[in-house]
């Protein structure tokens, strides 16, 4: 069965703050509704705790800058892994995020590596 | 569910529904996780029978343009597992318009081909005319539908008008007896328009 990423392009913000205790009321709605076709996500910390990597140079030499990789107005707060049978329903099941309202979903499929390849 | 002509499709379900295999198909290849450009694009190669190059032309594109653009779409289709699913009827309208730029460009190719020996390709005007009235059916509010199949019917209408005087024009067989009046007047009398070009001296 296909997988595919389900990443919420949303206004930047604090998950863990008091005052996003209505908004994640919606993500543990989806939650429930979607249970049987989550395999895994996360809601992350805003962007301003996020840490970019980079390697330049023949030396290797590591770059890393604070920020996003992107800084846009939309950012990326979170992502659920979702396993459906085809694109229509992962795009169903998409929209019945909240982000989907106030943002976008971006929905990608995920390349199915064998067992112990690239992803483990 | 019976289709019920007095009642209201919010509230007794879906009347729409596509019966006919070739248009859910193009419905199908019509998909919004689809580029619009490649919507058009891939039922037209796929399921009109089109070539890729003749699919470029008809989208005024370069063949190499549209051998990638084809060859993204199947890619998309593949990896994201768009579904080759007849869509439901709520589903319809945001299809709707690609829809009717695959009749359009597919009686368009008939009506006057961008290539090959014969200029009209009959097969693909009647495939397209029949496409346009089942279109009609699904969609007998749609202005464009309503638009597309008179347009189709108008042209094509004169289909048989125009291989007459393709023939005659190629000195063909047919004689003015079997032309309308309007053909028979512009079919080319040789002997004649050559005396009164004065290349052939009378007599």
């Amino acid at each position: 069965m296909p997988a595919y990423v389900a990443l919420t392009c949303t206004a930047d913000v604090d998950w863990s703050a008091p005052e996003q205790t209505d908004e994640l009321a919606g993500y543990r709605e989806f939650g429930q509704a979607a249970a049987a076709i989550i395999r895994g996500g996360a809601a992350l910390y805003p962007t301003a705790t996020a840490t970019t990597v980079r390697v330049r140079g023949g030396k290797g030499e590591v770059l890393a800058s604070d920020g996003p990789h992107d800084e846009t107005k939309e950012a990326i707060t979170g992502f659920y892994l979702l396993e459906c049978a085809d694109l229509d329903e992962a795009v169903a099941a998409a929209a019945g995020l909240p982000a989907a309202w106030n943002g976008a979903v971006e929905v990608r499929p995920v390349i199915p590596f064998p067992p112990g390849e690239p992803t483990r | 569910m019976t289709d019920t002509a007095q009642g209201d499709p919010l509230v007794d379900g879906p009347p729409q529904v596509v019966r006919d295999d070739q248009l859910r198909l193009v419905f199908t290849c019509c998909h919004p996780a689809l580029a619009p450009a490649a919507r058009v694009a891939v039922a037209l190669r796929v399921l009109c029978g089109l070539s890729t190059a003749e699919v470029a032309r008809v989208l005024l594109v370069s063949e190499a343009t549209m051998t990638r653009r084809l060859s993204r779409a199947r890619q998309k289709i593949g990896r994201a597992a768009v579904p080759c699913r007849v869509p439901a009827g709520h589903e319809l309208p945001e299809r709707h318009d690609a829809v009717t730029a695959v009749v359009y460009l597919l009686f368009n190719e008939g009506y006057s081909a961008t290539g090959g020996v014969d200029p009209i390709r009959p097969g693909l005007v009647d495939g397209a005319v029949r496409l346009a009235r089942l279109l009609r059916e699904l969609t007998p509010d749609e202005p464009t539908t309503i638009g597309l199949l008179a347009l189709l019917l108008q042209n094509g209408g004169q289909r048989e008008h125009l291989r007459a005087r393709l023939a005659a024009l190629d000195g063909a067989t047919a004689g003015p007896a079997d032309l309308p009046a309007e053909v028979a007047v512009d079919r080319p009398r040789p002997a004649g328009n050559r005396r009164e070009c004065g290349l052939d001296s009378p007599g």
